[in-house]
C-alpha cells in the first residue's frame, strides 16, 4: 500500500499531469475568485475537457480546480463581503469587518493558511479513512442524519449572541423559506403562490449573495469611501500576523476541519451546513465569543479551515460507495463514469492508484494556489482601499451575474434584491443573520428525515441508541452556553479595564 | 447616604415592534395557509408556524415589558440620561453608515441599484454593464472621461470575453 502511496505521486509528478493540474488550479483560481460561479458549475462545464485524458491527468485538471474554488472563494469573502462560493459565507461574518477596520492582510493570511491546513488534514483523513470509515457511514440512517440536522440547528442559539429569542424569530422565518417549493411527501406546492420558479424552492446562493453582500454594497454606495480605511491599516504586517494566528489558534483549525471532514462524509448534509457548524461551535468554544460576527480572527479561521476539508470528506462516500457526498463530489462522479472508473471497492484494490492520486492532488493543487495567493496578497489587499464608488460598479455586476447563475433565472435576481433588503433591516435593527441563514439551509433536510424516520421505525427511531447519544450532545451544546455563562457569573469580578484612547482603534478585536 | 441608580433599561425601538408583527404576521398566514394542504403536506410547516407564533408572541410581550421598565426607569433617573443609553457606534460600520445617512443619499443609493438591475432585466448584461460603469462613476463618483471610459470598456470586455466567450455562461439576456 505504501509503494503504491508513492506511486501515485511519481504518477502526479509527471509534467503532463502537471501542467494539466495548474490549469486547473488557475481556472480555479479565477472562479472562486468570482461569486456565484460555483466549482460545482465549473466542474459541471468543464466535464467535457476531459473526454480523452487518464483518470490520473483527468483527476488533477478536475480535482486541482474544485478544491482551489473553496480555498480562493475565501478572498473575496474576506476583501469585499461577497461570498465567492455559498460554503464561503461563513467567511463573510468576521473575515469582512476585518477588512474593514485595515486587517484585511492579516484576515487573508489567516483564511489562506488554515484553508490549506484544512485541505492537508482532509486528505490525510482520506487516505487513511476509507476502510474503516465504511461500517460507520453504512450505519447512519434517516434517524441519526434528522438528528445531525437538529445539531446544526442548536447552533442558533450560539449563534444569536445577545439575541437568543431574535435568533429563534429568525430561524423559524428561515425553516419557513426552506419550506417553499414542492412538498417531497405528497407533491404539493406549498407557498409557491402559483409561481413556477417556487416550485422548485428558493436557491440558497441568491440568499446568501442578498443576505450578506447586497447590504454592503448599499453600505459602499451611502458612505462612498473605501471598504477599508487606510489609517487604520495595519500594512503588511497583517499577513505574518494571520498566519501567526492559524497556530496560535491550532486546535480551532483542528477541530473545524474534523466538522467539515465527518459532515462532508455524510452524504446530503452538505457545505452549506458545515461551514456553520464549525463557525458556532468556533464562537461557543471561544474566549472571547461576543467578538464573533464583528471580526474575530478565531471566526475566520473555523471557516476557512472547514471550507477546505469538507470537500475532502465529501470524496470518501463518493470514491469508496459511489454515493456523493456534495453537488460537487456527485459531478466528480460523472468524471469517474467518462474515465471508464467504478467507484466502490474497485478504487480500494485495482485503482488505489488513482484514489491516492486524487490525495496527491489535494494537497499540492492547495500548497501551488496557496502560495500564488500569498503572492498576490498585497496586491489584493489595495484593492480595499480603492474609493467605494469606483468598487461598487464591478461589485453590483458580481452581484446581478453571481445570484442569475444559480439557476439561470431571472427571479433568482428578485430573490437576491429580497434578500439583500431583509439583510439591511437586519443589520439596521440588530437582528441576527446567520440564523436565518442556517434554518434556510437546514429546514428541508430536517422535515425530509423526519418523515423518512417516521416511515421508517414510526416513533421507535427516538429510542435508537445512536439518536439518544446525539440528543445527549444537542442538549449539552445547546445548554453549555449558559453553563459556562452562569460559571463566569460565580467567579471573582474582574476590575475593569482602563480606557483606550478615542485614537486607538488597531486594538479593536485583538 | 447616596441614593442607588437603576440599571439602565433602553427603550423599545419601534423598528424592533414592526420586524417582531411583520413575522408574526407572516407565522399566522403560514399557519392558516398550511390548513389547505394534506396532513403530511402541512405537518411540518404547522408545527414551524406555530413555534414562530409562540416566539413572537413571547418577543412582543418582552418588548411591552421592556417599555414599561424602561418608563419606570426613566422617571426615576431623568430623561437626560436616556440619551446616554445609546451605544457609541463606530463611524465605519455598516450599522453607523445605515443609522446615519440622509434621506437624499438613501434615495439616490436605492435610485442606482433600481437603475441596474432595471436596466439588467430590460436591456442585458452586455449592454448595461458598461453604461451603467460610465453613468455611475460619472455622476455618482465624479470620475474623469478617461478613466470612466476605460473602466467601462474593460468591465464590459472582460465580461463578454470570460463568461460569454470563454466559460459560455448563461448570462441575463434582456427582453430586447
Amino acid at each position: 500500500m505504501f509503494q503504491t502511496f508513492f506511486q501515485s505521486l511519481l504518477e502526479v509528478l509527471q509534467p503532463e499531469t502537471m501542467l494539466i493540474m495548474l490549469a486547473g488550479i488557475a481556472i480555479g483560481f479565477v472562479v472562486g475568485v468570482l461569486p456565484g460561479l460555483g466549482g460545482s458549475v465549473t466542474l459541471a462545464l468543464m466535464l467535457p475537457f476531459v473526454f480523452d485524458m487518464e483518470p490520473v491527468q483527468a483527476f488533477a485538471f478536475l480535482l486541482g480546480m474544485w478544491v482551489v474554488t473553496a480555498t480562493t472563494g475565501d478572498i473575496t469573502s474576506v476583501l469585499f463581503g461577497v461570498p465567492g462560493e455559498a460554503t464561503s459565507a461563513a467567511t463573510v461574518f468576521d473575515g469582512y469587518p476585518m477588512t474593514k477596520r485595515g486587517e484585511a492582510g492579516r484576515a487573508l493570511g489567516a483564511a489562506l493558511l488554515s484553508s490549506t491546513q484544512g485541505a492537508l488534514l482532509g486528505a490525510f483523513f482520506l487516505a487513511l479513512s476509507v476502510p474503516i470509515l465504511r461500517p460507520m457511514v453504512l450505519a447512519f440512517g434517516p434517524p441519526e442524519f434528522l438528528m445531525m440536522t437538529l445539531l446544526g440547528l442548536t447552533f442558533v442559539v450560539a449563534l444569536s449572541g445577545r439575541n437568543v429569542l431574535k435568533g429563534f424569530l429568525m430561524a423559524a422565518f428561515g425553516m419557513l423559506v426552506a419550506l417553499v417549493g414542492i412538498d417531497p411527501q405528497e407533491g404539493v406546492p406549498r407557498f409557491a403562490f402559483d409561481q413556477l420558479y417556487l416550485w422548485d424552492g428558493i436557491d440558497l446562493v441568491p440568499l446568501v449573495i442578498g443576505l450578506f453582500a447586497g447590504a454592503e454594497v448599499l453600505q459602499l454606495m451611502l458612505s462612498k469611501t473605501s471598504i477599508a480605511d487606510k489609517t487604520m491599516a495595519k500594512e503588511i504586517s497583517g499577513i505574518g500576523q494571520g498566519v501567526r494566528d492559524t497556530f496560535r489558534h491550532w486546535s480551532v483549525v483542528v477541530r473545524s476541519s474534523a466538522i467539515g471532514i465527518v459532515i462532508g462524509i455524510i452524504p446530503g448534509m452538505g457545505g452549506s451546513v458545515s461551514q456553520f457548524i464549525a463557525y458556532g461551535h468556533a464562537q461557543q468554544t471561544s474566549k472571547h465569543p461576543e467578538q464573533f460576527g464583528k471580526g474575530s480572527i478565531e471566526g475566520v479561521l473555523a471557516a476557512g479551515a472547514n471550507n477546505n476539508a469538507k470537500d475532502a470528506g465529501s470524496l470518501i462516500p463518493t470514491i469508496a460507495f459511489g454515493i456523493p457526498g456534495s453537488v460537487g463530489a456527485a459531478v466528480l462522479l460523472g468524471a469517474f463514469m467518462i474515465t471508464g472508473l467504478n467507484p466502490g471497492p474497485e478504487m480500494l484494490t485495482t485503482n488505489l492508484n488513482v484514489t491516492f492520486s486524487m490525495v496527491w492532488i489535494m494537497v499540492l493543487a492547495n500548497i501551488v494556489a496557496v502560495a500564488v495567493a500569498f503572492l498576490l496578497i498585497r496586491q489584493l489587499v489595495k484593492l480595499t482601499y480603492i474609493p467605494g464608488t469606483w468598487l461598487v460598479p464591478f461589485l453590483l455586476i458580481l452581484l446581478g451575474i453571481g445570484a442569475f447563475t444559480a439557476s439561470n433565472n431571472i427571479n433568482d435576481i428578485f430573490v437576491m434584491l429580497g434578500a439583500a433588503v431583509l439583510g439591511v433591516v437586519a443589520i439596521h435593527w440588530d437582528w441576527p443573520r446567520v440564523p436565518f441563514l442556517l434554518a434556510v439551509v437546514l429546514g428541508g433536510l430536517a422535515e425530509r428525515y423526519l418523515f423518512l424516520s417516521y416511515s421508517l421505525h414510526e416513533w421507535f427511531w427516538l429510542t435508537k441508541p445512536s439518536v439518544l447519544v446525539l440528543a445527549a450532545l444537542i442538549i449539552f451544546i445547546a445548554v453549555w452556553p449558559y453553563v459556562r455563562s452562569a460559571r463566569g457569573r460565580g467567579k471573582k469580578p474582574v476590575p475593569a479595564p482602563v480606557e483606550q484612547p478615542d485614537d486607538d482603534l488597531t486594538k479593536v478585536g485583538k | 447616604m447616596v441614593a442607588r441608580t437603576a440599571r439602565p433599561v433602553p427603550a423599545v425601538r419601534a423598528g424592533d415592534v414592526v420586524i417582531a408583527l411583520f413575522l408574526l404576521a407572516v407565522f399566522v398566514f403560514a399557519y392558516l395557509h398550511a390548513q389547505e394542504w394534506p396532513f403530511r403536506t402541512r405537518f411540518f410547516p404547522e408545527l414551524l408556524a406555530a413555534a414562530g407564533i409562540a416566539f413572537a408572541v413571547i418577543k412582543l410581550a418582552g418588548f411591552g415589558l421592556q417599555a414599561y421598565r424602561h418608563r419606570q426607569w426613566a422617571r426615576q433617573a431623568g430623561d437626560e440620561t436616556d440619551e446616554q443609553a445609546d451605544e457609541q457606534a463606530d463611524e465605519h460600520s455598516i450599522e453607523y453608515v445605515f443609522g446615519t445617512a440622509g434621506g437624499r443619499a438613501w434615495l439616490a443609493a436605492l435610485a442606482w441599484v433600481t437603475v441596474f438591475f432595471t436596466s439588467l432585466l430590460v436591456f442585458g448584461v452586455f449592454i448595461t454593464v458598461p453604461l451603467f460603469t460610465l453613468a455611475y462613476l460619472k455622476i455618482a463618483g465624479s470620475a474623469g472621461w478617461l478613466g470612466s471610459v476605460i473602466y467601462a470598456a474593460v468591465a464590459g470586455g472582460l465580461l463578454w470575453f470570460v463568461c460569454g466567450e470563454l466559460l459560455a455562461v448563461p448570462m441575463p439576456a434582456g427582453i430586447f
